[in-house]
């Protein structure tokens, strides 16, 4: 095994946490290395317009993801079900490359509200124990919204985060969020521009008395300069956005911004086509730093003070587990066996598709972020005493990005057959008129629904890949049933035809997409028992650990994870240098 | 390949014949699951003799076929001119050229997998009844694992162990085979009319002789394609003179809208290729 030069801090992964901290760790002098398992990606020369705006490649054949040849993921809806290989893409992306998914992402930048942060207490206090589903492994987080109020705001001022505030210092605010926490201030830049059905949404919604509002995001709306210094320029709408990265740098991620920053600084290298495959500790437990297999299979040992997991949720749990020795004999952050616990997704059912017959709506421009949306049926903003579930999600409409050859089938026709001439001419007619309502729903944790190591199938080194065991629940299936109605309505009040409703959830499928919102298996809490990490996201039993992410998140809110993410990772980076590095190895408190 | 293959010296295999291997494939998710016994290799699936005429003029002689034979690609290129049907006033798959995409897909390394597919084994077989499995089980890609009976398997998604290549050659035999005992002759030489009847039969999972895939998955597979072929960039040799982006007012690999465009319902705008976009055009 070939031994590499101690560096301050290593980190699993290149992606968004690793970028944040990185910048923020060299910024204060320390050495950082990010072990990325896939390949280098810059915005000059990999995702240079023309070439990029190509959705077979890209969309349909997922060219930022994950080589599933190397690693994938298996599955089974309960405990006792048999678990089998996801051999293709379908139910998420997870990606690689340096910049990790945060390079292909829709940018939809959210805080969670602070009834998320306090789940368990807030809905005992509300509604009673009994009205937690059974089963369910729901907690608080360790860490209120008042406390990371200043890192959401860090970053969304650090990148340039586009949106209209609800509520500023308790204040409310009309077209903004009005539901939303108290932020200190307004965006940094006002709205992208909405699409023609994110206005007939924002219409009908407020129509029907609800609270409208244009979608947050990590896109530019106006020229911006960053915390690099560098001016970026707004969006160009190009209708080529998830799932690609930004020609422009107008998109956030953290090639555009920490990555240089961090490098500019000398103290910092990225080495790519490297897979961690264990974390190394010493006899007492500390971690002594990584190995990594590199790109032409030779095997390293690469010592570091600090080792920061900081790769995708499903990558940092595999990671945990497999690092198993001596003084962690079920892997690092597993002595008290809690990883792989509170593994939660996103719930997507009961939305409603339907068509603006004779009107093109250029649903092909713009971005996942050209939506408008209402939270009236999110989190707790509406009293569930008469209701069989708690919880809710985020209802939008009017995204733009529709890449023909990933939304042509879903036209309609009249008599429902989906080929030929008929078919021909509904395309013709209709492609651009086609709409939709959706929702982005919570997702509670239960005893049933963890994460642990695949006994059968295994990853290109051999090493076994990571099992999910998932399905819905009760809470689920009420939830889905109770706000499908309300977007039916509102899609009709937005003039569509042609309506077709999921009125029913039906069980989880790997096979179509649905999220790459995998969250929860290495969550942090308040003390050891009940998790992995302490709010600092420390390694309660090996505390020169730090893993990062979603991964963190006790149970998933009904919003896109990413906007909580980073603001986890500043406040992470934050406790390293005013805490940690004052005494190492210690458990902050 | 089956009982309706006349020109197959073999004994017709049973529904629950415990030495022949019934893979089916799942509607709409495109998954090979399920056989009733032993798993036997491929290549010994393969043996059969194609039951067509060797006769048939390539598309376009032209353009380089990689994968396809004559007949195989005509047979591609008419099923996709059901899907998606033209004129030369009205451009479809046809005219779009898809079979050659198609056709390239399919020539490329790897079985033809244009996507991202894990290929390891086991592989999950259904057992209908008991029987030894351990008999084959010289490789690690011919073990099995139980499969949850009926719907359970389908939420699994694709789990096929047979390549693109392997369902472009047996889903053709029994496009053909299915033709012949529906109307006695091959698929090309069927009217439009007769060619929906089959069409329509797959999607509907209804047409008989489809062994793996099946009919409804195979009408999947070749619907997908189709539709690759016809909205994909011309550079990857379908959408020719991006009649499938005129076809529906998509303008292409354009490099920007303006927030006014984006609020014009008028808005309209000729599309570009890769090949001739240069980024920022507008």
């Amino acid at each position: 095994m070939a031994q590499q030069e101690k560096v301050d801090v290593v980190t699993v992964g290149a992606g968004w946490t690793a970028g944040i901290i990185a910048q923020q760790l060299t910024a204060q002098g320390l050495k950082v290395l990010s072990l990325e398992q896939g390949p280098m990606r810059e915005t000059n020369p990999d995702f240079l317009s023309p070439y990029e705006h190509d959705e077979l490649r890209y969309q349909v054949r997922r060219e930022m993801m994950v080589d599933l040849n190397r690693e994938t993921w298996t599955w089974r809806p309960n405990p006792s079900a048999i678990s089998l290989p996801m051999r293709q893409y379908g139910s998420f992306n997870p990606g690689e490359g340096v910049g990790g998914a945060g390079v292909h992402w829709a940018a939809q930048n959210w805080r969670f509200y602070p009834s998320d942060f306090q789940y368990r207490s807030h809905h005992i206090e509300r509604y009673g124990e009994a009205k937690l589903p059974a089963g369910n492994r729901i907690q608080d987080w360790p860490i209120t919204y008042d406390d990371l109020e200043p890192y959401y705001d860090r970053f969304e001022y650090d990148v340039g985060v586009s949106g209209k505030a609800g509520n500023i210092q308790g204040e409310q605010i009309e077209g903004g969020n009005v539901f939303e926490g108290a932020r200190q201030r307004e965006y940094p830049l006002p709205p992208l521009p909405t699409s023609i059905a994110a206005d007939k949404f924002t219409e009908a919604a407020s129509g029907l008395g609800y609270h409208p509002f244009p979608q947050p995001a990590a896109i530019l709306s106006q020229a911006y300069t960053d915390a690099s210094g560098r001016e970026r320029g707004a969006c160009l709408l190009c209708g080529f956005c998830t799932r690609y990265g930004c020609e422009i740098d107008s998109k956030a991620s953290a090639v555009v911004m920490h990555i240089p920053m961090a490098m500019e600084t000398g103290n910092y290298q990225i080495r790519t086509g490297c897979f961690v495959s264990k974390i190394n500790v010493d006899a007492e437990g500390m971690a002594t730093g990584v190995t990594y297999i590199d790109a032409t299979g030779r095997e390293h040992e690469q010592p570091a003070d600090i080792v920061i997991v900081a790769g995708y949720t499903l990558s940092n749990v595999k990671l945990l587990l497999m690092s198993r020795s001596g003084p962690h004999g079920a892997g690092v952050g597993n002595d008290q066996a809690m990883v792989g616990k509170n593994y939660t997704y996103q719930l997507g059912g009961g939305g409603s598709a339907g068509l603006i017959e004779g009107e093109r709506l250029n649903r092909f421009m713009g971005n996942s972020c050209t939506q408008s949306l209402i939270h009236d049926f999110n989190a707790d903003n509406f009293d569930h005493s008469d209701l069989d579930f708690i919880g809710g999600g985020s209802i939008g409409s009017g995204g733009g990005e529709n890449n023909p050859i990933s939304s042509v089938g879903g036209v309609p026709t009249g008599s429902g057959k989906n080929w030929g001439q008929e078919w021909k001419d509904a395309l013709r007619q209709n492609w651009d008129s086609m709409v939709n309502v959706g929702i982005q729903g919570e997702s509670l944790p239960y005893e049933d629904q963890f994460l642990d190591l695949d006994p059968t199938y295994t990853d290109r080194f051999g090493f076994p890949l990571l099992r999910l065991t998932f399905d819905w629940h009760e809470n689920d299936y009420n939830l889905v049933r109770y706000i499908s109605p309300k977007m039916r309505e509102i899609i009709e009040a937005m003039g569509a035809t042609n309506i077709q409703t999921q009125e029913e959830l039906t069980p989880y499928r790997i096979g179509p997409y649905q999220s790459t919102h995998n969250t929860g298996g290495a969550i942090m809490g308040t003390d050891p028992g009940n998790s992995v990490v302490n709010k600092y996201s420390q390694v309660w039993d090996t505390p020169n650990v730090f893993v990062t992410g979603a991964s963190n998140f006790p149970q998933n809110p009904g919003m896109n994870p990413t906007g909580t993410v980073c603001a986890l990772a500043y406040h992470t980076a934050d406790a390293i240098i005013k805490q940690y590095l004052d005494d190492p190895g210690q458990v902050m408190s | 390949m089956t009982g309706t293959d006349k020109s197959d010296p073999r004994p017709s295999p049973r529904p629950h014949d415990s030495h022949v291997t019934r893979r089916f494939f799942l509607k709409g998710s495109g998954a090979t699951i399920a056989a009733t016994g032993v798993v036997v290799p491929v290549a010994a699936q393969q043996a059969t003799p194609a039951a067509t005429p060797a006769t048939t003029e390539r598309p376009d002689p032209a353009i380089a076929i990689e994968f396809f034979n004559p007949h195989e690609s005509a047979t591609v290129e008419a099923l996709a001119a059901r899907i998606l049907p033209g004129t030369p006033d009205d451009p479809g798959a046809r005219e779009a050229g898809v079979v050659f995409y198609i056709d390239q897909v399919l020539a490329g390394p790897n079985g033809g997998y244009a996507v991202k597919t894990y290929d390891q084994g086991p592989f999950l077989v259904v057992r209908e009844e008991e029987s030894s499995v351990e008999s084959t089980s010289r490789t690690d890609i011919y073990r099995v694992v139980e499969a949850p009976a009926g719907d359970e398997i389908s939420r699994y998604g694709y789990q096929s162990l047979l390549t693109p290549q392997d369902i472009y050659r047996r889903g053709l035999k029994s496009v053909d085979a299915f033709a012949q005992s529906s109307f006695g002759k091959p698929f090309i030489e069927l009217s439009d009319a007769d060619q929906d009847t089959i069409l329509e039969a797959m999607s509907a999972d209804e047409a008989t002789g489809f062994d793996a895939p099946s009919g409804s998955a195979f009408f999947t597979k070749l619907r997908n394609d189709t539709i690759e072929g016809m909205f994909s960039d011309p550079l990857y040799g379908g959408n020719r003179d991006m009649v499938g982006w005129k076809l529906i007012g998509y303008p292409g690999a354009r490099g920007f809208y303006t927030s006014e465009d984006m609020a014009n319902p008028q808005f309209s705008a000729p599309p570009v290729s890769l090949a001739d976009s240069t980024g920022h055009s507008h």
